[in-house]
């Protein structure tokens, strides 16, 4: 098997690969991108069909064992309250998130010397804000400049923010009534046309694909862009393993084409943006004489400090009717209220309140009957009329912090279509997270009550809900207690990159694609700055 | 039963059509102002058909006609609504289950039925191309938050 050697091969083709491959794509070097799935085709997506809230449990299930498509792997998530969600195909995550947008706070980025727990990031909210704002230009963020809960920044390019509709102005007069902070949601979801996309039009299940392209998922955003500047993105293929010389420099990756056929990559400098999961696992069944514990792995870190960010959720019906099916899923109001410690509560750090959408029919009967709250005979239908419309939704998003039991390893039996090993996970709550959830559910159906609802439900952690993989490669200046370095490299192989999720050293309290992608950014740019040639990387 | 017309419903035989409509019009019977049609009425023998899901009702659908018949000495679909609701409090965790799943399929298909949609106030239609109007909402709400000044910390 002969190829020809490319400067840089990146693994996946999610979120912050999409951004290092354009950013890296600026320069004259010769970029191979390698994903498992395919691209996806927006006149598939649930939302041009009828049946749309079938699809979402199937097909578009966030859960990849659910799925079962050829681009998954299966993932044992069996020793974890919480299951682990993906979606493999040009894209990734941000085909099915609901592009809930915030940044991280400056505080994010030092919780060993605010709170005297987990450990500092080895750069700040200063050093990224550029970076964050160039990504919001990429992707297309839409939202209202000003909120007090952050540093200034521009105003968001994308546009206005996405409508509050009677259910924002109703849960912001409980905020308000409560004297607590809230603000329109940042979205990566356009409301005005923004480089030759649409605006958005209130489909409603932007976490299933958004037929209109107005949600900012990078196979809209970076990706034309990146392959408009030379970058070659195959797809169907699925990496096994990177390969590694006597010296330890990384020099290729073994994969498997659409037909199976086992391939070899040759490459200068290889990127990796699988995830939280996907990139340990790929750095673990990348074992060789020099790394016999798995491939940068020195630290025995890999794989470690699982974050997942434990979701609760909270319901409340309202006797009005509030068209609360409609806008953005994801995508309304946030309070942060409780986002920064405060020691007189029973746990440190803190979390976001992300206001949702209601839920469709079919989904509010089927959660309305598993409640027995929607009941069988003649009264079903007056129960229902009083919930369909009337239900608001809200997410607790915990913050996580990293603990070295929260685990993904390889799993003994369980292997991919391909026979590669799969992941594994360990994890639990800890807690901290559980005295944090419990406070953020009486907390989200306080002001659900002071908003007018007149039954509220809510629990937590959600099972379903783990999007945010963080934590399984960390990012610090000591070999010892990390995986890569402050920019991104990993310690151990000075030729290999982590852009991903991964490297988070915290969680924080908000959805991570913004700040993940905002990291690949300054790492690709920390690439082309101390790298005149990648053949010979210097630091 | 409207509409199974291109069905064959040789896939069950009487008996447990039978008791399969009566399950249907237990679950979601017609609303008495005639607005919102019934289980009965919004074609869930094709809904189980697409689905490939016959096999999973056959056997079960026997079993409660069978209880039917040993507690009450009648036809489930005979018996009259309160009777069923009793016996159906009464079943085996397997046919409890077995319930379970089915009510989730009758939502299932109840709510994609256009009657349905358009009654509850929903076009029949993919939410695309079409979208929804949103109303934009009065962002002068934000003036408290203002007020309130910073509060992140550096």
């Amino acid at each position: 098997m002969t190829d020809e050697i490319v400067d840089v091969v990146i693994v996946g083709a999610g979120p912050s690969s999409a951004a290092a491959a354009w950013s890296l794509s600026e320069t004259n070097l010769s970029i191979m991108c390698l994903e498992q799935g395919d691209w996806m085709d927006p006149a598939n997506y649930p939302s041009t069909k009828r049946n749309w809230e079938v699809l979402r449990q199937k097909e578009f299930s966030p859960s990849p064992n659910v799925r079962n498509l050829v681009a998954d792997y299966p993932i044992n998530d069996n020793n974890s309250p919480i299951a682990i969600a993906n979606f493999n195909a040009v894209g990734g995550g941000t085909i099915l998130y609901s592009a809930h947008f915030p940044r991280f706070h400056p505080s994010d980025f030092k919780v060993r010397t605010l709170d005297g727990v987990a450990d500092d990031w080895p750069l700040d909210y200063a050093q990224l804000e550029p970076f964050y704002s160039e990504n919001d230009r990429m992707m297309g963020v839409s939202g209202l400049a000003g909120d007090p809960a952050y540093p200034p920044s521009a105003s968001p390019p994308g546009g206005y923010p996405v409508p509050l509709g009677r259910v924002g102005e109703t849960m912001a007069r409980g905020f308000n009534k409560l004297g607590w902070h809230w603000w329109t949601s940042y979205s990566a979801i356009i409301t005005r046309p923004y480089k030759g996309r649409q605006p958005c039009i209130n489909l409603g299940p932007c976490d299933t694909g958004c037929a209109q392209g107005a949600k900012s998922s990078v196979d809209v955003t970076y990706w034309p862009l990146a392959i408009r500047n030379g970058v070659q993105l195959k797809t169907h293929c699925r990496v096994r393993e990177i390969t590694v010389n006597e010296s330890g420099k990384a020099t290729g990756v073994i994969y498997y084409d659409e037909k199976g056929v086992e391939r070899r990559q040759s490459a200068r400098l290889i990127i990796l943006g699988c995830n939280g999961v996907g990139t340990p696992r790929l750095l673990l069944n990348s074992r060789s004489t020099n790394f016999p514990d798995g491939l940068a792995n020195r630290s025995g870190l890999v794989g470690k400090n699982l974050m997942l960010h434990p979701w609760g959720y909270v319901e409340g019906v309202f006797e009005e009717p509030l068209q609360a099916h409609v806008g953005p899923q994801g995508c309304c109001i946030l309070s942060q209220e409780f986002y920064e410690t405060d020691i007189r509560r029973n746990f440190v750090r803190g979390y976001t309140m992300q206001v949702l959408r209601g839920p469709g029919p079919v989904q509010t009967a089927l959660s309305g009957v598993a409640r027995r709250e929607i009941p069988w005979g003649i009264d079903h239908h007056r129960v229902f009329a009083s919930r369909f419309g009337r239900t608001v939704g809200m997410a607790i998003i915990v913050e996580d912090l990293p603990e070295l039991h929260n685990t993904v390893t390889l799993d003994p039996k369980l292997v991919d279509a391909n026979g590669i090993p799969a992941p594994k996970i360990t994890y639990k709550l800890s807690e901290n997270s559980k005295r944090m959830l419990a406070h953020g559910l009486e907390k989200g159906q306080e002001v659900m009550s002071a908003a007018g609802s007149h039954k509220n439900f809510s629990f937590g952690p959600v099972r379903h809900a783990g999007w945010h993989l963080m934590g399984t490669a960390r990012m610090g200046f000591n070999p010892e207690t990390s995986v890569v370095n402050e920019w991104g490299r990993c310690h151990d192989v000075e030729n290999l990159f982590i852009v991903d999720s991964s490297i988070f050293v915290t969680s924080s309290g908000v959805n991570p694609v913004s700040t993940s992608q905002a990291l690949a950014l300054y790492i690709a740019k920390m690439i082309k700055k101390n790298t005149s040639n990648v053949a010979d990387l210097k630091s | 039963m409207k509409n199974d017309v291109n069905l064959d419903l040789d896939v069950l035989n009487d008996e447990q059509e039978r008791t399969l409509m009566a399950l249907l019009n237990l679950i979601i019977p017609p609303s008495e102002d005639g607005r919102m049609p019934g289980a009965v009425d919004v074609n869930f023998l094709t809904h189980l058909n697409k689905e490939g899901l016959f096999p999973c009702t056959n056997e079960e659908l026997l079993l409660i006609n069978k209880v039917s018949h040993e507690v009450y000495n009648h036809d489930f679909s005979e018996l009259v609504e309160l009777k069923q609701k009793q016996l159906i409090d009464k079943l085996p965790h397997k046919l409890s289950k077995f319930l379970t799943w089915l009510t989730s399929q009758v939502i299932y298909c109840y709510y994609q039925d256009d009657e349905v949609l358009r009654a509850i106030g929903l076009g029949a239609r993919p939410l695309f191309p079409e979208g929804h109007f949103l109303k934009e909402g009065d962002l002068a709400l934000l003036e408290p938050v203002y007020e309130r000044g910073k509060f992140y910390k550096d």
